[in-house]
């Protein structure tokens, strides 16, 4: 990444990204991926050369780009995949953070906190399989970006001309059609999640969804019937 | 699901890939769909391998010690537990599986976690070593499995539910202790029986007397008859086997812990419960008795009855008396009216360790307006305070100061145009309402509002108490509708509060008051108990018998004269009688001097310490009216006291009652 920033000009930005990647690497620091990355999009960002540009068509094709969005993902899942292996694999349980809500749950369940463990062992055929997938991600996304790039606003949609440009019209399109392909493939995910969940589910998942459903439907009179037996109980004297 | 490295490189991709598009940069575009799209995949790859661990994971679980695998745990030995995880077919990025000790053993070394990749043809294996420091029942869970993709992006917390339950019988004390358990003179009887003074067919002669027609010819003493010059026959005693039954206390108080943790905080302190001591003696007495042969039988009483095992002798009586106390020593307290707020949060915690499938908004959700609105429980026995009375009836407050009140005011104010009222009261009514109606409403939001300020702990409870509920439900298969029960009926809650704690061997503690102040655990219904059982065994008896009361007599003063009653009947009818209560351990002995207490616990064991002997002193002098001896768990004298009262009456020798 430092050397395609190193060949597009970027040269003080090539050696920042530098410092804190390997800095990461060292100290096996986990927020360094993100940083990393950021430091290297911000130059592209906003000094990019398309980014005043008024009206214009899909850039021409650079091996040179396909290589960023390769090696920023391999540098990603690489990064994290060491930290994993060197410093911890497991984040903490949540629910050991929380206090205990009683002094009798002290020291009994979930409770004490346990640090994650270390991965110790990579295999040879876990290296091949993320590059051979990392490729295949990047050459996709490499596709998608051309094939998103391509897309401008309806006609329809464009207004008077002199208030919006062409081109921010067609970057607010894009944005608008990459937004709805994740949201449908989150909704997507989650249905597929949900369908796959309760053909796996057991009989005790099933009774519980079938009871908490019977209960959302007739809590209120539920709640009115069992509050006038224990109160009329009570009264009795509470046997 | 994702983890906060996951969420990181989420939003970094969506940030690079929504500012390459804004910038149209390819390059930046490219990679931020990348990540996003690597992070998704492995999202959903995971999701979907995860929700398999349930189905397809197994744990294998042997227990063994030096001579190979157990089925059953013995008190005080040492063990080795080896677990095995294996999963079909997926497979898992990184696994930590850590098994649950079970609350009834100690750890003593070896790992409980074990670390590595799961999936087809990879085994995760740990061993560690236990010590049972108490009878009862260990109840092995299952093992927490804490998932994690390779870069760790996603991680997942579920509990591999595999539950083993094993017996952890008691041990006897009594070989190592070096009392004799086998007759030392030739004089005495064989071992398991006891000569009678009345005729029988034993073999030691009784008394010689004149010839009575129909005795047999056998029985005559022709050399004495010779002599004597009239047939004389010779009667022989009776040789019995000795009998002793032994009165196990399994009553509440006796289950409960001792100087309860809720004052002393000391957690070491408060699992110490008087049964247990009382099952170590049992265990000690059995193992004496079984060695002289002595037929043995058991009975466990408490608050709602007794379970007997008549005397008997064998190895296979004595494995099934070790199986009847070691289920004794595993039952936990049970209170009816006991606060069931006082069992949910370890409730809740067990839930959320071994169920947290089963505790997931899908199938178990609680709205969240609901505890907004609602206050729950509508009515109990507890008083909770001005908050919880608050939170229960804020619905109510809101909907009569912000809404009936107003709203009559309102008509009221309309109604006053129709009345014949002269212009100045109509003016006054008016400006009254002007005031009143914003103030009522004021009034009634704010009482609203201080609820819900008030009332954020409470809502919480609610929401564990729902979710416990749930799983409750499921879990002892109760009727539709039971769920709602649960939520509105503090008693129904907390006595199935109590039967998943004891199911899962959980220790629990149980308030010793109730609401209105009166002790929970009263030991009448426990001395009626004991008095039914103790008239049964001596109506069921044949011979004089041994019975050894192992009971907290000392909490039960007013059920004593019940007690009393009993034992004058067995002594009329020649039994003897022991009686060993439990006392605390750490508290010193009732006719030791005490130092005064500091702090609140000092001086709660102090009175303790004070009623405790109190209620000895008057229970030994109870007793000694009546010849029958007192002791204490802790004196040491207990088993060699009971040996002594066996020995004696093996031997015909007059007990202190006047019973041979």
């Amino acid at each position: 990444m430092a050397l395609w920033l190193l060949g597009e000009g970027y040269t003080e930005w090539g050696l920042v990204a530098l410092a804190p990647g390997a800095a990461g690497l060292i100290f096996r620091w986990a927020l360094a991926p993100p940083i990393v990355l950021f430091l290297v999009s911000a130059p592209l960002a906003m000094f990019s050369p398309y980014r005043m540009m008024r009206g214009f068509g899909a850039p021409a094709p650079r091996a040179e780009d396909l290589l960023l969005a390769a090696s920023a993902l391999l540098y990603l899942v690489s990064a994290y995949r060491h930290y994993s292996l060197a410093r911890r694999a497991m984040p903490d349980d949540m629910r050991r953070r929380e206090k205990p809500s009683d002094p009798r749950v002290k020291a009994r369940w979930a409770v004490p906190g346990g640090r994650g463990a270390r991965a110790d062992r990579v295999e040879g055929s876990e290296v091949a399989w993320m590059l051979i997938l990392v490729a295949l991600v990047s050459l996709a996304a490499y596709v998608i970006t051309f094939r998103i790039q391509a897309e401008a606003a309806p006609a329809e949609l464009r207004f008077p001309e002199g208030r919006f440009s062409r081109n921010a019209l067609d970057r607010v399109w894009r944005g608008c059609l990459v937004a709805w392909i994740l949201a449908g493939g989150l909704a997507v995910g989650h249905a597929v999640l949900s369908v796959f969940g309760w053909l796996s589910a057991g009989k005790d998942e099933a009774r519980l969804y079938l009871q908490d459903q019977l209960w959302s439907a007739t809590r209120g009179e539920q709640r009115r019937i069992q509050r006038w037996m224990v109160w009329a109980r009570l009264r009795r004297g509470g046997a | 699901v994702l983890t906060a490295r996951g969420w990181w490189a989420l939003f970094v991709g969506v940030a690079m890939l929504f500012f390459g598009i804004a910038s149209h940069v390819t390059a930046l575009t490219a990679t931020g769909l990348a990540i996003t799209a690597w992070v998704s995949i492995e999202w959903l790859l995971f999701a979907l391998r995860v929700r398999q661990i349930q189905r397809r994971a197994r744990a294998l679980r042997v227990v063994r010690d030096r001579r190979g695998p157990v089925t059953a745990l013995c008190k005080g030995r040492r063990y080795t537990v080896e677990v095995r995880v294996e999963m079909d077919d997926w497979r898992l990025g990184q696994v930590l599986a850590t098994d649950a000790v079970p609350f009834a053993v100690r750890h003593l070394g070896g790992s409980t976690r074990v670390d590595g990749p799961l999936g087809a043809g990879e085994v995760l294996s740990l061993s560690y070593d236990i010590e049972c420091p108490q009878a009862g029942r260990a109840r092995f869970e299952g093992l927490r499995i804490e998932a994690t993709d390779l870069q760790g992006l996603c991680a997942h917390v579920t509990f591999l539910r595999a539950p083993v339950e094993m017996r952890v019988l008691p041990a006897s004390q009594a070989s190592r202790s070096g009392l004799p358990l086998i007759k030392k003179q030739n004089a005495l009887p064989p071992p398991g029986t006891h000569r009678l003074r009345k005729a029988g067919t034993g073999t030691e002669l009784l008394e010689l007397r004149d010839y009575q027609p129909g005795d047999p010819p056998r029985t005559i003493a022709w050399k004495v008859s010779a002599r004597r010059g009239k047939l004389m026959t010779r009667d022989f005693e009776s040789e019995v086997p000795v009998r002793v039954v032994l009165f196990l206390d399994a009553g509440m108080a006796a289950r409960s812990t001792c100087l309860a943790d809720g004052v002393s905080g000391d957690e070491s302190r408060g699992s110490f419960r008087l049964l247990d001591r009382l099952i170590d003696l049992a265990a000690s007495a059995l193992a004496a008795f079984s060695a002289s042969r002595d037929l043995t039988g058991l009975v466990v009483f408490d608050e709602e009855g007794y379970r007997e095992v008549r005397p008997g002798r064998g190895g296979a009586h004595t494995a099934r008396l070790t199986r009847a106390l070691s289920d004794a020593a595993s039952l936990g307290p049970r209170a009816r009216k006991a606060d069931p707020e006082a069992l949910l949060p370890v409730a809740h915690a067990l839930a959320r360790e071994v169920y947290p499938d089963l505790l997931r908004q899908e199938v178990n959700q609680t709205p969240w307006w609901l505890t907004w609105l609602v206050g729950h429980p509508g009515a109990s026995r507890h008083p909770r305070g001005w908050q919880a009375w608050l939170d229960r009836r804020k619905r109510l407050l809101v909907t009569i100061g912000a809404l009936l009140v107003p709203a009559g005011l309102t008509l009221a104010g309309l109604a006053s145009f129709f009345l014949d009222l002269s212009d100045s009261a109509r003016a006054w009514l008016l400006a009254a309402l002007a005031v009143g109606i914003p103030a009522s409403a004021a009034l009634g939001w704010l009482t609203f509002t201080t609820a819900l300020a008030a009332g954020g702990g409470r809502r919480r409870l609610f929401q564990a108490r729902k979710q416990v509920s749930a799983l409750l439900a499921v879990l002892l298969g109760l009727p539709a509708g039971a769920l709602q029960r649960l939520l509105e009926d503090d008693d129904y809650l907390s006595e199935k509060l109590q039967q998943l704690l004891e199911s899962h061997r959980v220790p629990y503690a149980l308030p010793l008051l109730g609401p209105d102040g009166s002790y929970l655990l009263d030991g009448q219904p426990k001395a009626r108990s004991l008095s039914r059982a103790h008239l049964r065994a001596v109506a069921a008896a044949r011979d004089n018998e041994l019975h050894v009361f192992l009971a907290d007599l000392l909490g039960m003063e007013g059920g004593l004269g019940t007690v009393l009653g009993s034992i004058k009947v067995a002594l009329a009818r020649h039994h003897q009688v022991v009686v060993i209560c439990p006392w605390p351990e750490g508290l010193p002995g009732p006719d030791s001097p005490r130092k005064p207490g500091e702090g609140v616990a000092g001086k709660l064991e102090e009175l303790i310490h004070q009623r405790l002997s109190a209620s000895f002193a008057r229970l030994r002098r109870e007793l000694s009216r009546l010849g029958v001896q007192a002791l204490l768990s802790t004196s040491g004298e207990a088993i060699p006291a009971l040996l002594e009262k066996a020995a004696r009456l093996r031997a015909s020798a007059p007990g202190p009652g006047g019973a041979r």
